[in-house]
């Protein structure tokens, strides 16, 4: 466990050195109070033989006391001052901006107009929840919030900021090495607030490329006339209202689909139902002919569902995309 | 100490029983009925608290869901500040102030009555939210997350409601203080004789009369919007969110002082009692209050650092934040220079004011941290920031609170507390509220947010978590203790009886009989010293 959190980003860093540093002021000023209340209630304690001497006050003492304390704020503001520009200072030398926008509770990310994240449909590369960044470079992140205030919050690569219906807000992270760093939205929100999580996954430059055509290709797949239908259905029908796809839909009554191709179990946990065409179609034309209880209806008009079957075929043919 | 001769009506109670107690414009009994009300509302926002941290001992605790912990949590925050933290001050001065100074009674007593009313009603408003579905925003409310289309249920009408009858209350009650300190004083009871109790609530009363128009305001508008269909706060009409928070905080810093200024003037009673030695420093503590009461204003954006103010003001309030520290230093060190040299009994109203100064020091150095800007942008909205405030609020309000309820229920009811329970009683709450709150400076440097209600995603945090739901659950023992002790001792009568000065204390409410006859004192005293009890004795 890393004690204190642990920091994997330059800002993240000077935040803990400065913590560090006024820690140890801090302990010094608790041991002198603390120490003098102990010393004090021992040898100052009423007993027989024992008198108070009566005094109001002492004029250099409270000097004292008065001007160190003075001197020890305003080398603490001397020193966060230095640090002010590292903190706010969100553009300089930045690889790459993404926007993160937040929304009752999921955050959703646009990547940069970069031709690298350029999709067939002339957009640019979207996703929620899970953000991929180069490692060891600086990304700036434009906040803003089309609900209520959220704050976007990494402990480990850089503190948070608010992101505030109608004001444009940023702050930028950046990891010194690859791996997952998991953060949260801080700025309550509403019910579902304490499960507004943030993944940023940071990779080295080859792995960083691999992920970026991957997920440039997977989300052109959507693009394809026959998949593109049936993504619009998915989103526009009572699909999206229990499942999640990240970056479609945020469902949360039915099982997450985001990969549902790569699912090992089969489907509905159905023995004999593995994951593919012909089963899907089965199971989203009736499903709960084939697992009698299950919360998700029929879809088949000729079971008596809305839904005909080149419907669900496009759809089948969108969930077929989800590895 | 002498006395002059004034003639002053004795009166009879037009009506007796229940009726006597709500007819009543006695400071005396209105102040006690400020007492029992508060200490009720702090024993059901403490009841609010264990719900919320046994729902936090595990990960991914099934004892509240997300809507009623985010209710628990509005409802915990809104009762200990606003009915408990904030009129336990008011109920203790209205007891006390008139007594200290040698005044028969505030100077508006039926005004006073009607604070306290008001005081009831604002509770009975908050609570009656129950029946219609609880606010659920945080004691902040920020918007637009409590504007109608994000918090739809009149719970939050019932929030805005409630806010302003209190904050009325707290206005009428303020002005009713100054007006008494300032017209009201025995003869000779000159501002560099009152004691330090009433310098803090007279500072504390301007406060609350300067603070609190600005939540009225902006708790009007908000319901403006709520019921009237207005957009003063609505960002699809362009309005600003930030300017609920900058409303809001210019009322609700200077709000923290309110509940900790009563508190010192407490500590700076006691210590010198019971260390039988003046206070070191009057002036200077007296000052660092009014200090402290300036400063207070200009301090209110560090509650927004990360809310994307621009760097101007992020440095001027990360100054002014951390200059707020020198005059809470310099009552720290007079408090210490007080007991320095002293002779120390180590009674109850003692044991906690000397804890108050060990767990409000580390509430003080912890703001310190969350007033420099980068250390802000790490901590803010953590459980750092949970710390915090409760070494402030419980470390500094609630221990000074028992303080004053072990120091001065034995003038209010003529019997003293069980001396061995009250011991008892310390210990526990001492160490039970650094069990609960010193864990939680670690989780949130360790990047937990308040106000969630699991972390299944975060295992690791559920051991300090685990420490602090017992910590809590030791405060309520602790309370326990105390409501036992005062059954006892007072209730049934079995403390020792009281006399007028258990404590060979030197201010004036101790030279009144324990309780205090109605109207205070048969002749008014006339005062030659800030100690008038000790006026026969020589000192240096």
């Amino acid at each position: 466990m890393p004690w204190p959190v642990d920091p994997q980003g330059p800002l993240a860093r000077s935040i803990a050195d400065l913590y560090w540093l006024m820690f140890g002021a801090a302990v010094i000023v608790l041991a002198i109070v603390v120490g003098a209340l102990v010393v004090a209630g021992i040898r100052f304690r009423e007993r027989p033989g024992h008198q108070a001497r009566q005094y109001h006050g002492n004029n250099v003492l409270e000097l004292i006391w008065t001007v160190v304390p003075t001197l020890m704020v305003i080398s603490f503001s001397v020193l966060s001052f230095q640090r002010l520009a590292l903190v706010n200072d969100v553009d300089s030398g930045a690889a790459m901006t993404v926007q993160a926008e937040g929304k009752q509770w999921v955050w959703n990310f646009q990547y940069p107009s970069d031709p690298k994240f350029k999709l067939s449909d002339g957009t640019y590369l979207k996703a929620a929840e899970e953000l991929h960044i180069p490692a060891g470079q600086k990304v700036k992140i434009e906040l803003s919030s089309v609900d209520v205030i959220h704050a976007f919050y990494l402990p480990s690569l850089g503190g948070q900021k608010d992101a505030v219906p109608g004001r444009a807000t940023a702050m930028w992270i950046q990891a010194d090495r690859p791996g997952t760093y998991n953060g949260q939205c801080a700025e309550f929100c509403g019910t579902g607030h304490a499960d507004m999580l943030i993944t940023v996954v940071a990779q080295n430059p080859a792995d960083y490329a691999a992920w970026q055509a991957a997920a440039v290709k997977q989300a052109n797949l959507f693009n394809d006339p026959a998949v593109a239908q049936g993504k619009q259905l998915f989103t526009s029908l009572a699909c999206a209202g229990c499942h999640t796809v990240q970056g479609l839909t945020g469902g949360k009554v039915g099982p997450e689909l985001t990969h549902i191709m790569s699912q090992k179990t089969p489907i509905g946990g159905v023995a004999g139902l593995d994951v593919n065409e012909a089963n899907l179609i089965k199971w989203v034309s009736n499903a709960p002919s084939n697992k009698p209880g299950t919360l998700m209806p029929v879809f088949s008009n000729k079971a008596g569902g809305p839904l005909d079957d080149a419907t669900i075929l496009a759809i089948v043919k969108f969930l077929e995309t989800l590895k | 100490m002498a006395a002059i001769d004034t003639p002053f009506p004795v009166t009879r109670p037009r009506y007796t029983g229940i009726l006597e107690w709500v007819t009543t414009v006695d400071h005396k009994r209105i102040g006690a009925l400020y007492l029992w009300t508060t200490f009720f509302f702090f024993v059901t926002g403490g009841l609010l608290a264990l719900a919320l941290r046994a729902q936090l001992a595990t990960p991914d605790g099934q004892i509240l869901n997300a809507e009623a912990y985010n209710a628990a949590f509005t409802m915990h925050g809104t009762t200990m500040i606003f009915l408990f933290v904030v009129p336990v001050w008011t109920g203790f001065a209205n007891y006390i102030i008139p007594l200290q100074i040698g005044a028969r009674d505030m100077a508006f007593p039926k005004l006073n009555a009607l604070s306290y009313w008001l005081l009831l009603s604002g509770g009975i408003i908050l609570y009656s939210a129950l029946l219609v579905g609880p606010p659920a925003s945080g004691w902040t409310s920020y918007v637009p997350l409590s504007t109608l289309p994000y918090s739809p249920s009149h719970g939050q009408d019932l929030w805005l409601l409630s806010l302003t009858v209190l904050g009325f209350s707290s206005i009428f009650g303020a002005l009713n203080m100054i007006v008494t300190i300032f017209a009201l004083r025995a003869p000779g009871m000159t501002f560099s004789r009152i004691t330090l109790f009433t310098w803090s609530v007279l500072v504390t009363s301007f406060l609350l009369v300067l603070a609190i128009p600005f939540l009225t305001v902006a708790g009007v508008l908000l319901l403006f919007d709520r019921l009237a269909g207005l957009s003063f706060f609505a960002t699809s009409e362009g309005s600003d969110p930030l300017l609920w928070q900058f409303l809001f905080w210019f009322f609700g810093h200077p709000e923290v002082y309110i509940m900790v200024l009563p508190g010192f003037g407490v500590v700076s009673e006691i210590l010198p009692v019971f260390s039988r030695k003046p206070i070191f420093g009057y002036k200077m503590i007296a000052y660092s209050s009014v200090a402290i009461g300036f400063l207070s204003f200009s301090v209110f954006v560090h509650h927004m650092f990360v809310a994307g103010v621009d760097e101007t003001l992020q440095v001027f309030f990360m100054i002014s934040t951390m200059l707020i520290a020198v005059p809470t230093g310099v009552k720290i060190f007079s408090w210490l220079g007080t007991i320095w040299h002293g002779s120390l009994r180590f009674k109850t109203p003692m044991l906690f004011a000397l804890g108050f100064i060990a767990t409000f020091t580390i509430g003080g150095i912890s703001g310190v941290f969350l007033g420099a800007v980068p250390e802000d942008v790490q901590l803010s909205d953590t459980y750092y920031v949970v710390a915090h405030i409760h070494y402030v609020l419980f470390g500094g309000a609630v221990m000074t609170v028992f303080a004053a309820m072990y120091y001065w229920i034995p003038k209010m009811s003529g019997r003293m507390l069980n001396e061995r329970l009250g011991q008892i009683n310390f210990l526990t709450i001492f160490v039970a509220m650094n069990l609960t709150f010193f864990p939680q400076h670690e989780l949130g440097i360790e990047g937990m947010p308040r106000r969630i209600f699991h972390y299944p995603q975060s295992p690791e945090w559920g051991t300090l978590n685990l420490i602090s739901t017992i910590g809590a659950f030791l405060i309520a023992v602790g309370v326990a203790i105390f409501l036992w002790n005062f059954f006892t001792s007072v209730i049934l009568g079995k403390g020792k009886p009281a006399g007028d000065d258990p404590w060979e204390a030197d201010t004036l409410e101790w030279a009144t009989t324990s309780p205090p006859p109605v109207y205070n004192f048969p002749r008014i005293p006339v005062v030659h010293s800030a100690r008038p009890l000790k006026e026969d004795q020589p000192h240096t």
